[in-house]
């Protein structure tokens, strides 16, 4: 039977014993010299003995009740006799035992296993629960939601602030007229504000609002087209897309947080960053719903569905020079153009909506007054 | 057994722990506190202190961390209530609707925080020095929980009426009076500091850092640590022993860089190899300074059970050493 060098603690003193451990059967036998030379015998029984947490060095054992005697072994044999004199027994904590046993291979595998599992998660099934989320929000929250972030943006009382848009005032009552002559079939309070930026840019609010940047308006050349983009965002409303947007958006924060958390901080914040701009636009799958809707509401309307065409034309010839906001945030594929041409067939049923035509007359001669004052100003000075 | 390691009159702290291996508990802790959705946080954290315990030597003798995730979950289910009571509440009074209940609630829930700050320190100090032994012999902390409140509560209001300035005498007091009632044995601790220097260290350090837009702070955070461990006055059978330190503010910038890279460019995966540099630096900078019998310390602290401090603490981010 194997001996292994020990030091001995009593558990009344800090004195330490030097002496010797043998593993005999039901019990541990202890040997400690004393002080004055003679030899103590200490009988552990196994039940007693308290499990060490981890394998290393210095493993050290307790036994009984507070105060306890404790042993420290340093002997790296003491961990396989263990294993053969008591088979049936853990000494070391399971789990850890063979975490510390087991190879770094196991573990890469582990943590590519994790990430894999984490990204998945985060890729297909986060959106999943948030955008069932989002559809669980009543309409009146959605709308008081919508309000607050709106009135976060535009700016009210002539309080200048580069973080928020200026309204136009005479174009969005215009716009607005345009608005309510179409039917978006739905309870939403749709409404528009054009704002004066330069950037060719849109989007949608949750509960109703419709953001459109003068910048787009210049380009947008007919009503059809025009018909077009609002059916769009009126969709992106409709549909709930910028609130599903906006619950992805947390709920990867919230994810990416919870991931990381427990590590570091700073990751936390990086990843995090990362999160937003992947967030920024809308899917794919989000954006060809938005189109196939605001084909339905114009064919709804008995107006020209090529308007929709019209509009991507524009926004691609623009491109050009460079790509407007528009498309980073509503990313215009092949695959949005080829779907468009594929399902414009009805051209047949047309109305000649002169109310439209009228309303749409008026904004276009509002934009060139606009224009010619914005020059005026600008040669002024 | 006599330690090779250390001198007659210095005794040195090492600390052997290896990231790999640290790496390692984290990733089952990991995954089993994924898979009980959280409810396996106690154990896991368990498992690390006792790690680092383990790993942690001084004058050749390993420190045990006796804690055990049982303990901690009855005071992490108790935290549980508490925040799930606390978040109720808010969650009640944004209901409510009216303004000034909000602000009201608001103040009694956040002074709640402040009177539980205390009572998780008092708890969380007797249970984890309880649980700590070295040679067998256990910590201990004598503090009264109530005289702590006091002490705290009576800082926070002054530090609050004189805008921060009282927050170094603030400190000294709770410093002075925790260091106090700490036991190890028949050592006997105190705490020598004074807020008056304490204060001017502070700011002249933080003024300092501000200026060099941050790179004064190692230096600072040292100034700061040697200030602390200086003024540890330890006595055993009447002879002083102290806390001695070498770091330096350029070492720790190198420490922190590296530890900082480390972590970032693995997205957090490397964290335990830091945390291993982290202990092996300050375990390689402190030592102890005197003539120190170390077998002739005795079993002076009883048994005590009462975990919840422990998690409190850690909810509340209170780092006690």
């Amino acid at each position: 039977m194997k001996t292994f060098d020990i030091t001995y603690f009593d558990g009344k003193t800090s004195g330490a014993y030097q002496g010797t451990l043998t593993l005999a059967y039901a019990h541990w036998d202890i040997r400690i010299v004393l002080a004055d030379g003679a030899i103590k015998s200490i009988h552990w029984p196994l039940k007693d003995i308290q499990p060490s947490e981890f394998m290393g060095d210095t493993n050290t054992f307790k036994y009984g009740d507070f105060p306890q005697e404790t042993l420290e072994c340093t002997d790296p044999a003491l961990d396989e006799a263990l294993r053969e004199t008591y088979p049936y027994l853990n000494f070391f904590k399971k789990e850890y035992y063979w975490a510390i046993k087991k190879g770094t291979g196991t573990f890469l595998l582990i943590i590519g296993f994790i990430i894999a599992l984490g990204w998945g998660v985060y890729q297909y099934i986060l959106p999943e629960i948030a955008a069932v989320a989002a559809m669980t929000v009543p309409q009146k929250t959605e709308i008081s939601w919508g309000e607050t972030m709106y009135h976060n943006m535009i700016e009210e009382n002539n309080e200048q602030s580069p973080l928020q848009y200026t309204v136009d005032d005479s174009l969005s009552v215009l716009a607005n007229q345009f608005l309510h002559k179409i039917d978006f079939k739905t309870n939403y309070p749709l409404h528009i504000t054009i704002v004066k930026e330069e950037q060719v840019n849109a989007f949608a609010l949750p509960g109703g609002h419709i953001v459109v940047f003068s910048g787009i308006l210049k380009k947008v050349k007919t009503k059809e087209a025009f018909v077009a983009l609002l059916g769009h965002e009126a969709t992106h409303v409709i549909n709930r897309h910028s609130l599903k947007n906006i619950f992805k958006s947390v709920a990867g924060y919230l994810f990416v947080a919870f991931f990381t958390n427990d590590i570091n901080g700073v990751s936390a914040i990086v990843l995090d960053n990362a999160n937003n701009l992947s967030n920024l636009g809308y899917s794919r799958k989000l954006e060809a719903e938005a189109d196939a809707n605001a084909l339905t509401i114009m064919e709804n309307n008995k107006v020209n569905p090529n308007g929709l065409l019209h509009l991507f034309e524009t926004l691609q010839g623009d491109s050009k020079f460079a790509p407007p906001a528009l498309l980073s945030t509503h990313p215009l594929t092949e695959e949005r153009i080829t779907f468009a041409q594929q399902h414009i067939h009805q051209v047949k049923n047309i109305a000649e909506h002169k109310d439209l035509e009228i309303i749409w007359k008026q904004i276009q001669s509002q934009l060139k007054k606009e224009n010619t004052l914005q020059k005026k100003g600008k040669s002024a000075k | 057994m006599e330690s090779n390691q250390s001198n007659d009159n210095y005794h040195l702290f090492s600390f052997n722990g290896d990231g790999l291996e640290l790496f390692k508990i984290q990733i089952v802790n990991w995954l089993l506190t994924l898979i009980t959705f959280g409810f396996y946080y106690p154990w896991a954290k368990a498992a690390s202190l006792k790690y680092n315990y383990q790993k942690t030597i001084f004058s050749g003798s390993p420190f045990i961390f006796h804690g055990t995730g049982k303990e901690m979950f009855k005071g992490f289910l108790k935290l549980v209530g508490i925040i799930v009571v606390f978040y109720a509440a808010i969650g009640i009074l944004s209901l409510l609707g009216s303004r000034i209940f909000m602000v009201i609630g608001m103040i009694v829930l956040y002074a709640g925080i402040l009177f539980a700050i205390p009572f998780a320190v008092h708890g969380s100090l007797r249970y984890r020095t309880s649980r700590s032994s070295w040679r067998g012999i256990h910590f201990g902390y004598r503090g009264e929980r109530r005289s702590l409140a006091v002490l705290f509560l009576k800082g926070i209001l002054l530090s609050i009426i004189t805008l921060g300035i009282y927050g170094a005498w603030f400190i000294t007091d709770l410093r002075r009076y925790i260091i106090k009632h700490i036991r190890f044995g028949n050592l006997t601790f105190e705490y020598t500091g004074q807020g008056g220097d304490f204060f001017w260290l502070r700011l002249t350090g933080g003024f300092l850092s501000i200026i060099t837009g941050g790179i004064y702070l190692p230096w600072f955070v040292v100034d700061l640590y040697n200030y602390f461990l200086e003024n540890i006055k330890v006595t055993q059978n009447g002879k002083p022993l102290v806390f001695e330190n070498n770091m330096s503010g350029g070492s720790l910038w190198g420490l922190l860089i590296v530890n900082f890279l480390i972590t970032i460019c693995t997205l957090g995966l490397a964290s335990p190899w830091a945390q291993v540099r982290t202990f092996k630096y300050i375990a390689q900078h402190i030592w102890v300074e005197g003539e120190f019998d170390a077998n002739a310390l005795e079993q002076t602290e009883e048994a005590y059970k009462d975990a919840t401090g422990e998690d409190l603490a850690d909810y509340l981010d209170i780092n006690l050493i």
